[in-house]
């Protein structure tokens, strides 16, 4: 039998292919540029290759900036299996400016633990590169690639405390359950090809639109959630999550900031895309067909996460489940979708609310986490609640700072957190699923308790003869670091406008 | 005044005091005395020199160009069909910038005494950093253009104002002074958020200006618009301290004197006196609120006096002509009377000030005694501060030609023909007793305090007090006296540069109360007023200078529940102790033995317990095995995938 001719011919990519993946292509420069640096450069030198590595990003980043007003509107490049839109530029945003607030941050604590080898830098390039690539994906093909390609590089990242056991067996469990989530990833798309016909979203989406509500076909929808379970996977959102607390707490300190933040905002771009924009189906309205196991993964999330990081004493492993849970309010703004409104209006609301969700997300949770690396001793991490208490007397603006990154994460205004989750709660209400916004507000009161116990910890003063743990200096770079995530989570709660707009009309350029 | 120049201006002079904030606070104690003496003072200085820029662009500007809005930037802008819209807004007017003025410019000198006044406090950081921020939150109230930047504001001066009270937090006096402030502005906040509720439901914006375009939303005189004023009167009630929610402010003057005399007599307390006069576009369509504010206004005025007559501490007297005043203040703004409200809180603020730095400067000469039954022959001691505090009690008492005769003259001059009925001029009879209070009052305290012969060995050693305390005093001293002289005259068609200034602002609409009294009557009013102002000035001179009769003679002729309510303040402490905290504490101390230990505590606890041994069952779950992990993931996303495709739908 002859397999049916591709409707795009193949042609060797032109000037407008290779300008739409330039932000991607800058990046694998540095990339590649870093690998050979790091064998010239002096083990004693390391931290050259980090600046190497900051000047890549912010170079990528400027492209990025130039890329957001030239794509306007945006276009598919590559036979139409990547998307040169603003959509993906704003995520590629969040994903720099993290990526870039880690890498500061690195050399000190890699130093103070032993492990500063070169290939730190390239492999967070890598992982970057491969995120960059998972937002702009328009093909099940390179949604998949780039998930392999961040996965394999923070697969490596884990376990990069190569003498220790913990971050070896972090290492193997994110490895093999990583390959385990592939699996259903792949099964998933498998099934949506062989329904469709296509790899391309789309003509995926064209093709589901051909579907009549009534008899939707039981395998592209056993597909579509296949795939959701696999990014489910990514997200770390529960049920699938387990084996985000143990690599969190096992990977070093600075891996685990850069990929609870990053990888979690890559998935939900594609899951955005794939799913809001994809698979909504236009007027056969499919999205009703999965948007139940979307909220009901929302809420095991939120309930799960929250009520697990309860009896938490290790701050690692609280912010672990303190991400499952923001992976259930995230999942909110994705689960409401698109709405109908009464005046014929399409409204996006929900939409909006993931992304204003993920740069809060982004800055207060890297703050967060930069606060327990660069506060760590010599030689370890600090990870037990015990290493915190009467840091606001030691070191009150870290400890100032830390409590404003715990109130943004449980939502209290007027900090970034609190506006993530009212947008995505209003979406919730305006879409009508009242329940969706009550769990989440339910569950965010539960969530106080713990965030606020860290707070309280760290204004309590030792007991009597307690030793205190020994806090490292801060540092040039790591203040440089507290100051621009707390002045981010600040301006995301005070001046909302401003990424507001942008998330606007990031959206509006979004194309498929 | 165009828009960009506008927001520079609101942005410097809201900057510079929060800066100011910032920096005693955070680097203060590092940097130690000299660096916050500057910062504090000099961010407040800042500010005035960009409030008098403010000014000079509303007076420059062509007649009907001079107020204007500003949106620095949209908080929060939801669009999508949900309308909900709240910018930082604010508001460049007459009202603004006279609020701009007083504030920064009062408060600068207030700064400066304050460095005298702390120089051997070890909180000198922290009192600066919270002083700093309450000017910051008195400038964002005064300028707010939208509703919800005003109860910011609103509230930012109730979290400072509680934070001075309690500055001296080691004295349990001074917390639960703190905390009766606080709880009292709470009453207040919610009743204005209610307020705020009921404008938002039936003008569907939260500007200013446009809720003030929007008045079809409230029929004139109706229910909605009185209810919406008297929620607004009550925000101001107890932010100004009148009746019934007035007993906060004596109590306050457990805070350190500087603090007195910027927010418990300049500025705080007379934000209701504004919110009433930013608000006149409503109050205008509710007489009956406008003349529950003027009886409550003038019903405060009264008592406060009354109260002020036997108190013993040098403050509290004070902070009792306080009350009183806001109280004419309150009366002027409810009769419609606005331009001449805010004349006399301009005037107020000086003078008031300038008593208060004074007293500080009596009570730290005499090493911090503030029984004023202590005190006595102190003007030839205390030369500049005697005479300062003799011009700031001339202006008090309103004895003519000095600052308060002006402003005080010129609003019961408006009382006369405000109201239906026998009405206004019941309420202006009481005003006119009030002079002979207020006369009464302030030369009592004049009088025992510098007059006469030191009452304790302490008196003969006392020292005048240093420049940093000195020069403030002096400058408002001379300004109590001279300051009204180019503003207004109190008759109808003569100087009026006071209030053709603010008249843009109050020329949209005019309350149904007020009616402009003729020359003549005008002229009989302010002359029968100033009589009674010197009646009262010359009374208290017989009793407490001359002695013919000694005060406690009389006091033994009169009724004894006349002294004994006047010195137990009315017995409102008392009262409200019995009727509200001791009923409220039954039920919290039943509750605490009966429903908590019984119902909350084994409903939360159980929720708690229940919570955490969820918690601990998902600790079970999360084993650290990698075969455990991957058969959870396999079993429910098979579970999920068949029972939803295949059985569920």
């Amino acid at each position: 039998m002859l397999i049916a001719a591709s409707p795009v011919p193949l042609t060797f990519p032109g000037g407008r292919d290779l300008i739409g993946i330039l932000p991607e292509l800058v990046l694998g420069g540095a990339f590649l540029l870093l690998m050979l640096l790091d064998l010239v450069i002096p083990a004693s030198r390391r931290s050259w290759l980090a600046g190497f590595a900051l000047l890549g990003i912010a170079a990528t980043f400027g492209v990025t900036i130039w890329a957001w007003f030239d794509a306007n509107p945006g276009r598919l490049v590559y036979s139409g299996s990547f998307a040169y839109d603003r959509f993906a530029l704003f995520v590629d945003a969040i994903l720099l400016v993290s990526a870039g607030l880690v890498v500061m941050i690195s050399p000190n604590y890699l130093n103070r633990r032993g492990i500063h080898y070169g290939e730190y830098y390239a492999l967070i390039l890598a992982a970057t590169l491969g995120m960059m690539l998972l937002a702009g994906a328009t093909s099940l093909m390179v949604i998949f690639l780039a998930i392999e390609l961040l996965s394999l590089a923070l697969y490596v990242l884990s376990g990069f405390s190569r003498h220790e056991e913990r971050s070896q067996e972090a290492a193997l469990k994110y490895l093999l359950l990583g390959g385990f989530a592939s699996g259903f990833l792949l099964f998933g798309m498998a099934l949506i090809y062989g329904e469709t016909g296509h790899t391309q979203l789309a003509q995926i989406a064209a093709a589901i639109q051909g579907q009549t509500t009534l008899t939707v076909d039981p395998l592209l929808l056993a597909g579509v959630l296949l795939l959701f379970i696999g990014f489910a996977f990514k997200i770390s959102a529960a049920p699938f999550h387990s084996w985000t607390p143990d690599v969190y707490q096992g990977a070093p300190t600075s891996v685990t900031t850069f990929m609870s933040v990053t990888t979690k905002v890559a998935a939900f771009a594609a899951l955005v895309r794939v799913f809001t924009y994809t698979f909504d189906g236009g007027g056969t309205h499919f999205y009703q067909h999965w948007e139940p196991v979307v909220a009901l993964v929302a809420i095991t999330s939120m309930v799960v996460g929250n009520i697990a990081a309860l009896t938490q004493t290790s701050v690692k492993r609280m912010l672990a489940y303190s991400g499952i849970a923001q992976a259930g309010y995230i999942l909110i703004g994705v689960a409401v979708g698109p709405v109908l409104l009464p005046s014929g209006q399409t409204s996006s609301f929900g939409t909006i609310g993931v992304l204003y969700y993920l740069a809060a997300y982004a800055v207060t949770n890297i703050g967060a986490f930069a606060v327990i690396t660069i506060m760590a001793g010599r030689g370890e991490d600090l990870d037990s609640y015990d290493g915190l208490r009467g840091l606001a007397h030691r070191r009150p603006f870290v400890a100032a700072s830390m409590a404003l990154f715990l109130f943004s994460l449980g939502g209290f205004p007027p900090t970034a957190g609190f506006f993530g989750k009212f947008l995505v709660f209003t979406a919730a209400i305006n879409a009508g699923q009242v329940p969706l916004a009550l769990w989440g507000i339910a569950t965010s009161a539960v969530s106080a308790f713990y965030y606020l116990r860290v707070g309280l910890l760290m204004y309590q003063r030792p007991a009597e003869g307690a030793e205190e743990y020994r806090w490292s200096r801060t540092g040039f770079s790591g203040s440089a670091v507290l100051v621009a995530t707390t002045a981010g989570t600040l301006i995301l709660g005070v001046m909302i406008v401003l990424v507001y707009t942008a998330a606007t009309a990031s959206l509006k350029g979004l194309i498929v | 005044m165009n828009v960009s120049t506008a927001s520079i201006l609101v942005l410097l002079v809201l900057l510079f005091p929060l800066a100011g904030a910032a920096l005693n606070g955070l680097l203060g104690p590092v940097f130690g005395r000299r660096f916050v003496n500057i910062a504090g003072t000099v961010s407040i200085f800042a500010s005035f020199l960009v409030a008098c820029l403010v000014l000079a662009t509303v007076v420059g500007a062509p007649s009907g160009h001079g107020a204007i809005t500003v949106r620095l930037w949209d908080w929060i802008n939801l669009g999508g069909g949900t309308n909900l819209s709240v910018g930082m807004d604010f508001t460049l007017d007459a009202l603004s910038a006279l609020m701009l003025m007083v504030i920064t410019g009062v408060g600068f000198l207030i700064h400066v005494y304050s460095v005298g006044y702390m120089e051997h406090d070890t909180g000198f950081a922290r009192f600066f950093s919270y002083m700093n921020f309450f000017i910051f939150s008195m400038l964002t109230l005064v300028l707010a253009a939208d509703l919800v930047i005003l109860i910011i504001g609103w509230a930012l001066v109730a979290l400072s104002s509680y934070l001075l009270i309690g500055f001296w937090h080691d004295r349990p006096t001074a917390v639960a002074a703190a905390r009766k402030a606080f709880i009292t502005q709470v009453i207040g906040d919610v009743a204005l958020v209610i307020a705020a509720f009921l404008i938002v439901l039936n003008t569907h914006t939260l500007s200013l200006p446009n809720i003030f375009a929007r008045t079809q939303a409230f029929p004139a005189g109706g229910a909605l618009v009185t209810g919406v004023c008297v929620l607004l009167a009550i925000g101001a009630f107890a932010k100004s301290a009148q009746f019934p929610l007035h007993t906060w402010l004596p109590d306050a003057m457990e805070g350190p004197t500087p603090v007195s005399a910027l927010i418990h007599a300049a500025t705080m307390v007379t934000a209701g006196v504004y919110l009433i006069a930013r608000f006149h576009v409503l109050f205008n369509l509710a007489p009956v609120a406008e003349g529950m504010v003027a009886c409550v206004g003038m019903g405060t005025a009264v008592m406060a006096g009354i109260i002020a007559l036997s108190q013993i501490d040098i403050k509290r007297v004070i902070a009792y002509s306080t009350m009183s005043q806001i109280g004419l203040m309150i009366y002027a703004v409810g009769i419609g009377a606005y331009s001449a409200g805010m004349f006399h809180f301009a005037m107020h603020a000086v003078f008031k000030a300038l008593l208060f730095m004074a007293a500080g400067n009596v009570i730290h000469a005499l090493h911090d005694e503030q029984d004023i039954r202590l005190m006595g022959g102190l003007h030839a001691r205390m030369r500049w501060t005697h005479l300062a505090f003799a011009a700031g009690s001339f202006a008090l008492g309103g004895f003519f030609l000095f600052s308060g005769w002006f402003s005080k003259e010129d609003l019961l001059g408006f009382g006369t023909l405000s109201g239906p009925g026998p009405a206004p001029w019941i309420l202006y009879a009481v005003g006119v007793g009030v002079n002979v209070l207020t006369g009464l009052y302030a030369f009592r305290l004049y009088f025992t305090v510098f007059q006469g012969e030191p009452q304790t060995a302490r008196g003969f050693g006392v020292k005048e007090a240093g420049y940093p305390m000195l020069i403030p005093v002096v400058i408002l001293g001379a300004l109590s006296v001279i300051v009204a002289w180019p503003l207004q005259f109190p008759l109808p068609n003569t100087l009026h540069v006071f209030s053709d200034f603010l008249s843009p602002v109050f020329a949209g609409s005019q309350s149904p109360l007020l009616h402009d009294p003729s020359f003549g009557l005008a002229l009989v009013a302010l002359v029968i007023g100033s009589a009674a102002s010197l009646l009262g000035i010359g009374l208290a001179m017989r009793l407490w200078y001359e002695h013919r009769p000694d005060p406690q003679v009389v006091l033994a002729s009169l009724p004894r529940v006349i002294p004994l309510l006047s010195y137990n303040k009315f017995y409102f402490d008392e009262i409200y102790d019995r009727a509200l905290v001791q009923p409220v504490r039954a039920v919290a101390r039943t509750a605490r033995r009966v429903v908590e230990p019984d119902v909350m505590d084994s409903w939360v606890q159980g929720i708690g317990e229940l919570l955490r041994g969820f918690s601990l069952d998902l600790r079970l779950v999360q084993t650290g095995l990698i075969r455990d992990y991957a058969s959870i993931f396999t079993v429910f996303a098979v579970v999920l995938v068949v029972v939803w495709v295949f059985i569920a739908r």
